[in-house]
């Protein structure tokens, strides 16, 4: 069950991807986008990452992607022109989906399928217990580190929205 | 795993009782709407609903079946399936979150559908779905008031989320656990009393700002901005009729039960009160807090949109890190 | 521990199908007599005059992106409020040093004006 589950995951992940790229109007792109986090949530699921599908869904599906939708909705229903195109664009696509395929290819080489380690108790593992001892005790430096990177954001989304409240 | 090798049997057991949930839910939904109306006609003075069947009982299936038979048309230039999918994502969003509420226990058996170690975080990510409905439907009416309305109300419920995760943080240190079961069968051994407690008596601040977040979070009146009719007409909803009004008026009842049912869970000791037996007990708890949200209904004038950022953005929030903060210092000095 | 999931997957399934019947419903059921007044935006009324998408305020923007900032930062407390017990006073400090930074940031927002809704 647990891998017919994981293909029709990936099988949302994939259709959501596609309709990001194919559909004219932003909105529905987004909506799109959405899908894919959903499913790359679900995909979390199915390894025991039960606290990472949740952030997944809350801070992916939840704020960024409504971050976007904002935006889309601010500019209004301007569908995507695309009148100017790419000389060789076809083949250009073309070539950059199977150097893309090669990549994954070559990467699936180097892939060990492994069992879990030996004396990890899975009944804990991905609970929000474990990932707190990991978060809080050895990856204490770049959880610290986020804080920065959270401040740099608040101070350039103050300074990029500035500009526009001054003109208004 | 278990999963394969468990009796057909036991997932049936589930199915049905996903049902019966989710029948009781509606079943609820529109004795809430039924208790609203006269609940508010009392508040001022007017006898409320009272003409179909016993005290107007009946009056909420009157209302849902001549919904269901009147019109409901997509208007013109506008993207159809955004339009039918916006009411689907806010019942869908409201539905699920009871997908881990837990029932209570009677006999000894206990009732819920999902007991994860997550509990409340699931409940706080489909809720967090509740913005595409409102600003797609907002956006797919092509009404400018429509879109105006869905972005403040989106804007609204952003802001509101943060205070109210932040509020239930205190609940999660004193527990230690995520878990709604954990959370209402939180036992202290003082002196004497052993046993469980209504969490209130410990982070009474985090249930204040709780109430307020959960208010506006479910876009009820002193909050209701988006159906603000002298500037917005109906906001969002202007533009749907029928069923698909329904939908959106359905969702949120639900969530108004929903977060009524979490504050009974967090802060009131859910199902344990007194003598009385737990899954009555639980329904108590709900249908006060359920009063409660009409009483303010009835009492407070709607705020300006501004006041109510102001509320969110330099009141809530700064309040709710501060209660973060005073209580880990307390419960880290306290044990030692 | 994935069969505790279990049930969310049948509970989801089911809503879905409790959705779909209820989206039919809404076409099958009531009449269908659209007519061009009908179909234009309500505006109390008045016969539209502008479209309805126009450029709206920048705050909406600025609201979001703060509130993806506060959102990651309430998504580290909950996993930091679960083991606080046993973290104690280093947990607290931790938790402190990053609370400390991002309050820098609230407070930088607030004297810049980006709370202001007027």
């Amino acid at each position: 069950m647990a891998i017919a589950i994981f293909f029709i995951a990936a099988a949302m992940a994939v259709a959501g991807a596609v309709g990001v790229v194919s559909f004219r109007e932003p909105i529905r792109s987004v909506l799109s986008l959405v899908v894919v986090m959903l499913a790359l949530a679900i995909l979390f699921l199915l390894l025991s990452a039960q606290f990472v599908f949740v952030v997944q869904i809350i801070v992916y599906a939840g704020a960024v992607m409504v971050l976007f939708l904002f935006v889309i909705a601010l500019f209004g229903p301007s569908r995507e022109l695309a009148r100017t195109r790419l000389r060789f664009q076809s083949w250009l696509s073309g070539l950059f989906v199977l150097a893309l395929l090669g990549l994954i290819w070559a990467m699936l080489q180097g892939v060990q399928y492994r069992q879990p380690d030996k004396g990890v108790d899975l009944s804990v593992f991905g609970t929000v217990q474990a990932i707190a001892v990991g978060l809080f005790t050895t990856y204490l430096y770049p959880f610290e580190l986020t804080s920065i990177l959270l401040l740099v954001a608040a101070i350039g989304a103050i300074y990029l929205s500035r500009k526009r409240i001054d003109d208004l | 795993m278990s999963l394969y090798n468990d009796p057909i049997g036991h997932w049936v057991v589930v199915t049905v009782a996903i049902a019966l949930l989710l029948f009781v839910v509606l079943t609820a939904t529109a004795y809430t709407v039924w208790f609203e109306r006269v609940a508010l006609g009392r508040i001022q003075r007017r006898p409320g609903p009272n003409r179909v069947g016993p005290f107007g009982l009946l009056q909420l299936a009157a209302d849902g079946i001549k919904l269901a038979f009147k019109e409901s048309f997509v208007p013109a230039e506008t993207d159809k399936l955004l339009f039918v999918i916006a009411p689907t994502i806010a019942v869908a969003a409201a539905f699920l979150s009871w997908a881990v509420i837990p029932i209570g226990l009677w006999y000894n058996v206990q009732y819920w559908i999902a007991d994860v170690n997550i509990g409340v975080l699931l409940i706080f990510a489909f809720s967090s779905l509740n913005v595409y409905a409102i600003v797609i439907g907002g956006y797919a009416s092509n009404n400018k008031y429509s879109l105006l309305g869905g972005l403040r109300s989106a804007a609204q419920l952003i802001s509101y989320e943060m205070a109210l995760g932040l509020s239930l943080v205190p609940t999660f240190m004193i527990v230690g656990s995520l878990r709604l079961r954990d959370i209402v069968e939180y036992t202290v051994h003082w002196g004497w009393y052993n046993g469980p407690i209504p969490l209130i008596l410990l982070t009474p601040i985090g249930f204040v700002i709780y109430l307020m977040a959960a208010v506006a979070e479910t876009n009820r009146a002193p909050f209701d901005l988006p159906e603000a009719e002298q500037e917005l007409i109906g906001g969002f909803l202007t533009e749907y009729s029928g069923l698909k009004f329904v939908m959106f008026y359905l969702a949120e009842y639900i969530n108004m039960i929903t977060v009524s049912a979490l504050a009974a869970l967090l802060f009131f000791g859910g199902w344990y009160l007194w003598v009385i037996p737990p899954v009555i007990a639980f329904f108590i708890k709900i249908v006060l807090f359920l009063f409660l949200y009409i009483w303010l209904r009835g009492t407070f004038p709607r705020l300006r949109y501004d006041m109510l950022m102001r509320l969110g953005w330099k009141v809530l929030l700064p309040l709710a890190i501060a209660n973060v903060i005073v209580t880990g210092i307390v419960l880290v000095a306290t044990q030692g | 521990m994935l069969e505790s999931y279990v049930p969310l997957l049948i509970f989801v399934l089911i809503v879905l199908g409790l959705l779909g019947a209820l989206v039919t419903l809404s076409f099958v059921l009531g009449p269908s007599k659209p007519y061009k007044a009908k179909l234009n935006p309500y505006e109390s009324g008045i016969v539209p005059d502008s479209p309805a998408h126009r450029r709206m305020s920048v705050r909406f923007y600025l609201t979001a992106m703060l509130f993806i900032i506060f959102d990651v930062e309430a998504v580290f407390f909950y996993p930091w409020a679960v083991l606080l017990r046993q973290l104690k006073w280093f947990g607290l400090i931790e938790m402190g040093v990053f609370m400390g930074i991002l309050l820098v940031a609230l407070a930088h927002i607030w004297r810049k004006g980006g709370l202001e809704w007027d």
